[in-house]
């Protein structure tokens, strides 16, 4: 556009140019072709003349009025005192609108009844044909001018990527004065001062602009690898930050959310009052909650933040506490579970005690059957404390004695109790094992495994059911597998045998005579062991339980 | 990084619903963004009141239940206020095109949030009634059920939010599992009945519930099916032959 009004402005100029000196150029022209042409018909015109007869004056000859009218002049002859040596054209002003050109030519053979020697050629201009003149080329010079415009103007912006390059200087010189001053740095010599000045301060530019992005990355990598999710929000509850811990916490999509409004991203109402309050009241806040799909448990702390120029966004620290929590619950289960175990048989020693004391001491059946229950629960107690001791002992790893010894030979007192035990039930037991299987392990922690299988296995079977012992050797591991055909279990009680007083039977309803640590101290003997142990169940239908313990003690395998 | 640009389309989405550049639309947006804060805030509390309902009804949890009761008030409260805001607007702006759009789809869910909200009060009720019968096996289709009813409502208002036309479709889709869910339910629960005449009032009772939860999801695919319109200006209810939905069938 702005090239376009120059090329209008330039028309103008060259069209009052042109108006202004052009007249002057084409009257000369005109008025020397107007003088040749004459000088032409001159020369005609004195032949014709010098080729008359002469015999009677020339007016009144039919040829000289033909002559006349031939060649648009008028010619006279006239009595001249010396007749002239050179033609001499002379310009006058005929009438309002016209010019006449006249000259005055000697003739060589001058006839006497003439009386003259000289005739007058004359010649009369309309100055119209001038004007005429003068108007067309006007015309011709805009027209000309307009389509040179026009192709300049097309050319230009028909390929404008290819002439721009070209035609730069030229823009250049177009450009504003601001724009010109733009370019005097191309023009300047690079070592000039100003240059140099340029130079630093470009260097400075991109100095602070690489220590920027080292920051934002560094930053980026702290944010990124904290286990803590950060959240910062300004005072428009606009999205500043978020690190990788937050989305994954508050399971979030990938992205980084900047500037979004938070309410946009978390609809979760605790944490939405959380800013509310902190924005408004400028306070700290802390929430706990449960949240997602497979809820965790999240504590949310929102403090202020200040933003500068008395603005106060929300800066939010999300914290994982799903583990804390489950330990918490363990440990409270823990508590619970064994104060009831210890209290059971206290309750049941303090009530035959008390029996005894109100009189039963007189009956001696009776006294020695109640005798004989509290010793029996005295020995429940004992056990039980026993237990949690092994089970103490266990997980510190003290308790472990290597030795090499003979499976069998090891775990047939264990066999033994069990034989004694179903015998009295009704439990059949069967054993198959070879003659001899010797391993370098903990022999008393095989005998504690083995007896609290074997004792589980016997106890959770009912009168006519069997408990079935397989024994054997393979190239590097021990494999022990007790199966029962007893009660058997439900798929989410299997999941959690191995806790301790845990029981499938939540109401307690049947006394099995365990501690319910025995599972427990099986899986941290294994453990501690190098072994593992698996168990498989069907609810009536009975339990496997596989225990497998390296031949060798893991540091000593070749 | 691939950032699949989600930033810049949800940025070229917004633009398009908000394109006006007078005093007056100026003001309009700002009414539109503010109503539209409120919404997401009541959509929150509605997801949470879901969240509780379901597990007042499957864990058998009182308290939990009575608070979800008490919550209903305050939801009936915000969805008046944002109707009256939204009706101001429709008054005062007279908008057009997208921001048209915009406004009848937040009034449309913002009432279909209501019922959403009702709903989860239905279910806490019925699981106030169940904890009166402990032996009564609870179908566990019903939890699955809810929990799929659950995410529709969820990535519903997510569709809402972020202008995803895709996600939208997919809740649609996702209606006709929850409805399966609820024949079965409702087949489970007839045979419980005949089983034992005693637990014919529980049944009920989760009867009640599994439509309550079936009834949920149909608000989801409401939802879904006004940020449909609110995107492309389309209207899919009651279309069985829109090809998007043809082709997640097939």
């Amino acid at each position: 556009m702005k090239l376009f009004i120059q090329l209008v402005a330039l028309w103008i100029v060259l069209a009052l140019g042109v108006g202004m000196f052009g007249g002057q150029v084409v009257e000369d022209i005109w008025r020397r072709e107007m003088e040749a042409s004459f000088r032409r018909d001159m020369v005609a015109a004195e032949a014709m003349v010098e080729s008359l007869s002469w015999s009677k004056p020339p007016e009144a000859q039919p040829e000289w009025r033909k002559m006349e009218h031939e060649l648009g002049l008028g010619i006279i002859p006239v009595q001249r005192s010396k007749a002239p040596e050179s033609m001499e054209l002379i310009w006058t002003q005929a009438g309002q609108e016209g010019m006449r050109l006249t000259a005055d030519v000697a003739l060589s053979e001058f006839p006497e009844t003439t009386q003259a020697n000289t005739i007058r050629i004359t010649r009369d201009v309309q100055l119209s044909s001038l004007d005429d003149l003068w108007w067309s080329l006007w015309a011709l010079l805009n027209l000309a001018a307009l389509a040179i415009g026009g192709l300049t103007f097309f050319a230009v912006w028909h390929d404008l990527g290819r002439k721009k390059r070209l035609l730069r200087p030229w823009f250049q010189a177009l450009d504003s004065a601001e724009e010109r001053e733009s370019l005097l740095p191309a023009v300047e010599p690079q070592d000039s001062d100003f240059c140099i000045q340029m130079d630093a301060v470009a260097d400075l530019v991109n100095r602070i602009y690489a220590s920027l992005k080292n920051a934002n990355e560094r930053s980026d990598l702290v944010l990124g690898n904290l286990r803590e999710g950060v959240l910062a929000v300004d005072d428009h509850s606009r999205v500043l930050l978020s690190n990788k811990s937050l989305r994954r916490l508050l399971e979030l999509p990938n992205d980084n959310f900047l500037y979004r409004p938070l309410v946009e991203i978390i609809r979760t109402p605790a944490i939405v009052n959380m800013l509310r309050k902190i924005l408004s009241e400028e306070v700290l806040t802390e929430e706990q909650l449960e949240y997602g799909v497979e809820p965790r448990h999240l504590r949310i702390l929102g403090r202020p933040l200040p933003l500068g120029e008395g603005k106060s966004g929300a800066l939010f620290t999300v914290r994982d506490e799903t583990l804390i929590k489950r330990v918490d619950m363990i440990k409270k289960d823990f508590v619970s579970n064994a104060s009831h175990e210890l209290k059971t048989p206290l309750a049941a020693i303090r009530a035959y005690a008390e029996t005894l004391q109100m009189g039963a001491l007189e009956d001696p059946d009776a006294a020695e059957s109640f005798v004989n229950n509290i010793i029996s629960q005295a020995d429940r107690l004992d056990g039980l404390v026993q237990g949690m001791l092994q089970l103490s002992r266990v997980e510190v790893g003290s308790a472990l004695n290597y030795q090499r010894f003979d499976v069998i030979a090891a775990i047939e007192p264990c066999i033994n109790a069990a034989y004694a035990l179903g015998r009295a039930k009704g439990v059949t037991i069967e054993v198959n094992a070879p003659e001899a299987a010797k391993i370098h392990s903990d022999r008393d922690g095989l005998q504690t495994i083995a007896s609290n299988l074997l004792s589980n296995a016997v106890r959770y079977t009912e009168a006519g059911g069997k408990v079935a012992v397989h024994v054997e050797r393979q190239s590097t591991q021990l494999v022990l597998e007790v199966r029962d055909s007893g009660i058997g279990m439900a798929e989410e009680d299997l999941a959690r045998i191995f806790e301790r007083f845990y029981r499938a039977e939540k109401d307690r309803s049947i006394d099995t005579g365990g501690t319910g640590l025995g599972l427990a101290i099986v899986k941290h003997l294994t453990g501690a062991l190098g072994g593992s142990v698996a168990a498989s169940s069907e609810l009536g239908k009975g339990s496997c339980f596989v225990v497998e313990l390296p031949n060798e003690p893991l540091g000593n395998v070749e | 990084m691939p950032k699949h640009n989600c930033e810049q389309e949800y940025a070229e989405r917004r633009a398009l619903l908000s394109s006006k550049e007078s005093r007056l639309a100026r003001h309009l947006n700002h009414d539109l963004e503010e109503a539209y804060h409120r919404i997401l805030t009541l959509s929150g509390q509605v997801e949470e009141m879901i969240d509780k309902a379901l597990r007042a009804l499957m864990a058998r949890q009182h308290p939990v239940a009575s608070e979800v009761i008490a919550q209903d008030e305050e939801i009936d409260r915000q969805e008046v206020r944002i109707e009256e805001e939204c009706l101001k607007m429709l008054a005062l702006h007279q908008p057009v095109a997208a921001d048209l759009r915009r406004l009848t789809t937040m009034m449309k869910v913002n009432n279909d949030l209501e019922r959403i909200a009702d709903l989860a009060c239905n279910i806490a009720e019925r699981a106030t009634d169940l904890i009166e019968y402990p032996s009564f096996p609870i179908p566990e289709m019903l939890r699955d059920m809810a929990a799929d009813a659950n995410a529709m409502v969820r990535e519903g208002l997510d569709a809402f939010v972020n202008l995803d036309v895709e996600l939208a479709y997919q809740v649609i889709h996702k209606d006709d599992s929850v409805d399966a869910m609820n024949v079965r339910v409702i087949n489970e629960v007839t045979k419980l009945m005949k089983e034992n005449a005693d637990w014919v009032e529980p049944a009920l009772y989760s009867f009640s519930a599994s439509r309550a939860i079936e009834q949920i999801a149909d608000h989801a695919v409401n939802v879904a099916e006004d940020v449909i319109y609110m995107v492309n200006g389309v209207i899919v209810r009651h279309c069985h032959n829109d090809p998007k939905l043809r082709s997640l069938e097939s």
